[in-house]
């Protein structure tokens, strides 16, 4: 397809220019599509019922009498909400356990702040109206989020069996971002299914989790944290996606 | 819209007089004729139920169509997955949408249509019947204007097969 091409296709239903027509002579791609916008006029309008619609006209009159919302103060009330419950649950378990993460503190904090961001940005991005690219540089840094948990743990056996410590981190973990994940999802109902929307929104709410497992678990091998901190962790991503693809939107706005 | 927005009823009242045909004839188009007007009422109500997401200041026209354009496509969607898991719903669903007004031309443009790949068909239908501008058709659909003109020129391209027999005749 040339720059030629590209000036037909814009002037298609007007007269073209002589330099357009000749280009058009000469070029088969041109002829297939002036042809087919030509045939496609010789479709005729559809033909609407044009019966009044008194019952839908009653459904809008009653939507537009409830108060619009901007979309930012959903997103900030779970932005909100989801470092409550971190900090309820940071809370919650060192009065259980008197333990914490034993990696050198500036990579605790680093890795925290992030995860911070994670979680209040992260509803707010989902929700945005527009946004496209954003969405899709804030995806690519959920796995390099968790890349950085990984790589940046203390290194520490878990004292108990593999499985018995990673189990109580998994559950938690779930545990801790359950609610945030319904909230984001429920939310998200308010604008047309997108994976990225959707994927960002688990992301979010498992970071909850996520964070409140990266200030308080001791253990800090690469096994423990992948398994048991990161993967759930994605998974309430792929989960959010399947469960807001299943749910109906209250309205499809972009 | 914005008259609509800053509590104006009214504003909704002309917004709604004024695009229901075109909203309901694009839907028509993507969907059929059984669930395009059903949508259309799907798109107004969710461009009310949406008005706080509309950003001041950006172009109104893409941005309903988009709404639409999600509508259609969630139901596509649904369809899909409805057909996948049953037979006989898919039988069903040829049944319930029949050409029943639509002879001749506008059947057969119908048809070329629905053969072409979702993002062609869109492009087509938003530019040729709707006369949207490629920058309108490439805010309705998220995409850069010279993806929808490339997608746009591949769909003309492919209607001329589909519809070589109808421009053949004399």
């Amino acid at each position: 397809m040339t720059g030629e091409c590209l000036l037909v296709l814009e002037n298609l239903g007007r007269p073209l220019e002589p330099n357009l027509s000749a280009h058009v002579a000469a070029c088969q791609h041109c002829q297939a599509v002036v042809k087919a916008h030509e045939t496609l006029a010789r479709a005729r309008s559809m033909q609407l019922s044009q019966a009044a619609d008194a019952a839908f006209a009653q459904s809008l009159s009653r939507a537009a009498s409830r108060p619009a919302r901007a979309w930012w103060v959903e997103g900030l009330a779970i932005g909100a909400v989801n470092l409550l419950l971190v900090t309820a649950g940071v809370w919650a378990l060192r009065l259980r356990v008197a333990a914490s993460n034993l990696a050198p503190p500036e990579i605790v904090w680093a890795i925290g702040f992030f995860l911070v961001a994670a979680i209040i940005a992260g509803p707010l991005i989902a929700l945005a109206p527009g946004g496209r690219l954003l969405r899709k540089y804030a995806l690519a840094s959920y796995p390099l989020l968790a890349v950085a948990v990984v790589v940046g743990g203390s290194g520490l056996q878990p004292m108990r069996s593999f499985m018995r410590a990673g189990i109580s981190c998994l559950v938690l973990e779930i545990a801790l971002s359950v609610l945030p994940a319904i909230f984001v999802v429920w939310a998200l109902t308010t604008t047309a299914f997108r994976i990225t929307r959707a994927a960002i929104a688990g992301l979010s709410a498992g970071a909850v989790g996520a964070l409140a497992l990266h200030l308080h678990c001791p253990f800090g091998t690469v096994s423990h944290l992948l398994f048991f901190h990161v993967l759930p962790w994605l998974a309430l991503g792929a989960a959010a996606v399947a469960v807001r693809s299943r749910l109906t939107s209250k309205s499809f706005a972009p | 819209m914005l008259r609509f927005i800053d509590g104006d009823r009214q504003g909704l009242d002309v917004l709604y007089q004024r695009y229901r045909e075109p909203i309901a004839s694009y839907l028509t188009r993507i969907v059929g004729r059984s669930s395009g007007e059903d949508l259309s009422q799907v798109t107004f109500l969710s461009l009310v139920r949406a008005r706080g997401r509309y950003q001041r200041g950006a172009r109104f026209r893409p941005w309903l169509y988009a709404i639409a354009t999600n509508a259609a496509r969630d139901f596509l969607r649904r369809r899909r997955m409805e057909q996948l898991t049953s037979k006989r719903e898919m039988v069903r669903e040829e049944a319930v949408d029949p050409p029943e007004a639509d002879p001749g031309m506008e059947q057969a443009v119908h048809r070329a249509l629905e053969q072409l790949p979702e993002n062609q068909r869109l492009a087509i239908v938003m530019h040729r019947f709707q006369n949207l501008s490629f920058a309108e058709i490439a805010q309705a659909l998220e995409l850069s204007e010279s993806a929808v003109k490339v997608r746009a020129h591949r769909g003309y391209e492919k209607l001329r097969e589909l519809l070589r027999d109808l421009w053949e005749e004399p």
